[in-house]
């Protein structure tokens, strides 16, 4: 095979893998930017890193997972080293209610919370409740300890917990702040 | 459900909420083109790196002392500048590569590699400020908006103990608002208070942000 066919049949095979991923990775991006743009711009730029060495990623054992972790690496590179964009408004954030239809409000309220978690807080969240990944994947992904990524998720939950998300997620009336945020089971958690 | 079940079903329906369109091949790819060609000219580029550091380090100090905001050492509030009264759309400099350009709709901010934000000016209530954070490791550029019947004489930014003036922006006539921006050298925006400030040194009005932990 000419390495001009051996090229085409890789853009194929990238074609066919990014037609296929694309919804995925940009409902992951959403939850670990918390915007429609910025998850757009993370999932492209992860995909055109992947495609730039394409070669390597066809043969690795999970490209999915390599893809995913590439994206995690750029959205960690991207607030270490480029731009953080934050808003601030006098208007007092929505916050959640105990009430099972208001949907739309506990999609909002949840993402306002994500929004105040640190990013490797939200980064092992979103990684662990909604990839899915055990935190030993997960520190693999990150490049930490899965100590440290337990350590993540409880604090991320805590605060959840604090905001009073995870009760109005739940249906139940908001609990008292007064318990301190480290005190939280790792109820559910795989050691 | 448990609480785990409860949080990853959140997370699944917020995410399932996102609109996602036909996958940009095309331009992911042409960007990924892109991307190989670079690293190839860096790993062809090694020798010639070291003689151009020199030059790439007074390239970035350009930038980073931004014409627009002079650096604030620790001194305390400094005087109030005055109001700069620009056209619609006219580009202002930031600095770090940031602009800001002002409509009738609110400010634009333009940071690099990524689109344009727009605070809306409507969207801040009476007396009120909103207010943006862009930045690196480096610094931080911040813009935002003070809406109030009277036209401010400062703002100040108070950002990790230092205190530095904002530059304050508006359309001809009376738009009801003006635009603020300043440039902090600290990263970050935890413990940050914006204030705004009128003639007499009445405060307008206040924005805070608490510092974490």
């Amino acid at each position: 095979m000419s390495n001009a066919d051996d090229s085409n049949s890789a853009d194929d095979e990238f074609h066919a893998f990014m037609t296929v991923r694309w919804p995925s990775l940009m409902r992951t991006a959403y939850l670990l930017t918390g915007s429609h743009h910025d998850a757009e711009d993370l999932a492209q730029n992860a995909l055109a890193r992947a495609y730039s060495k394409w070669d390597r990623v066809r043969h690795s054992d999970d490209m999915a997972a390599y893809v995913r972790k590439i994206m995690i690496n750029v959205h960690a590179d991207g607030f270490r080293r480029r731009t953080v964009r934050e808003w601030f408004t006098s208007r007092l954030p929505e916050t959640a209610v105990a009430d099972r239809t208001a949907q739309v409000e506990h999609r909002g309220a949840l993402m306002d919370a994500l929004a105040r978690l640190p990013l490797r807080q939200r980064s092992a969240v979103v990684l662990r409740y909604f990839e899915d990944m055990a935190p030993a994947q997960i520190a693999a992904a990150l490049g930490t300890r899965e100590s440290t990524v337990r350590s993540q998720i409880a604090r991320g939950l805590a605060v959840l917990r604090d905001d009073g998300v995870l009760a109005a997620l739940a249906g139940r009336p908001r609990e008292p702040r007064d318990h301190p945020s480290d005190a939280v089971a790792l109820k559910g958690m795989p050691r | 459900m448990t609480q785990d079940e409860t949080l990853a079903a959140a997370l699944h329906e917020a995410a399932a909420a996102v609109p996602v369109g036909t996958a940009p091949t095309a331009a992911v790819m042409l960007r990924g083109r892109t991307i190989r060609r670079r690293r190839r000219a860096m790993r062809s580029a090694v020798v010639a790196a070291a003689v151009l550091v020199p030059v790439a380090g007074a390239a970035f100090s350009a930038t980073f002392d931004s014409p627009s905001t002079p650096p604030a050492p620790s001194a305390p509030a400094p005087a109030p500048a005055a109001v700069r009264v620009v056209d619609p759309g006219e580009k202002v400099p930031l600095g770090r590569g940031h602009t800001m350009r002002l409509t009738a709709q609110g400010l634009y901010l333009g940071v690099p590699k990524a689109t344009e934000q727009l605070v809306k000016a409507a969207e801040v209530p009476g007396g009120k400020i909103s207010a943006t954070a862009s930045g690196d490791g480096g610094g931080t550029v911040w813009a935002g908006i003070y809406r109030g019947p009277e036209r401010p004489a400062g703002v100040t930014l108070s950002v990790g103990g230092r205190t530095v003036g904002a530059r304050i922006v508006t359309l001809p006539g009376s738009p009801g608002w003006v635009a603020f921006h300043a440039y902090a050298t600290r990263a970050g925006t935890d413990g940050s208070t914006i204030t705004v400030l009128g003639a007499d040194g009445t405060v307008l009005a206040t924005l805070a942000k608490p510092g974490r932990g």
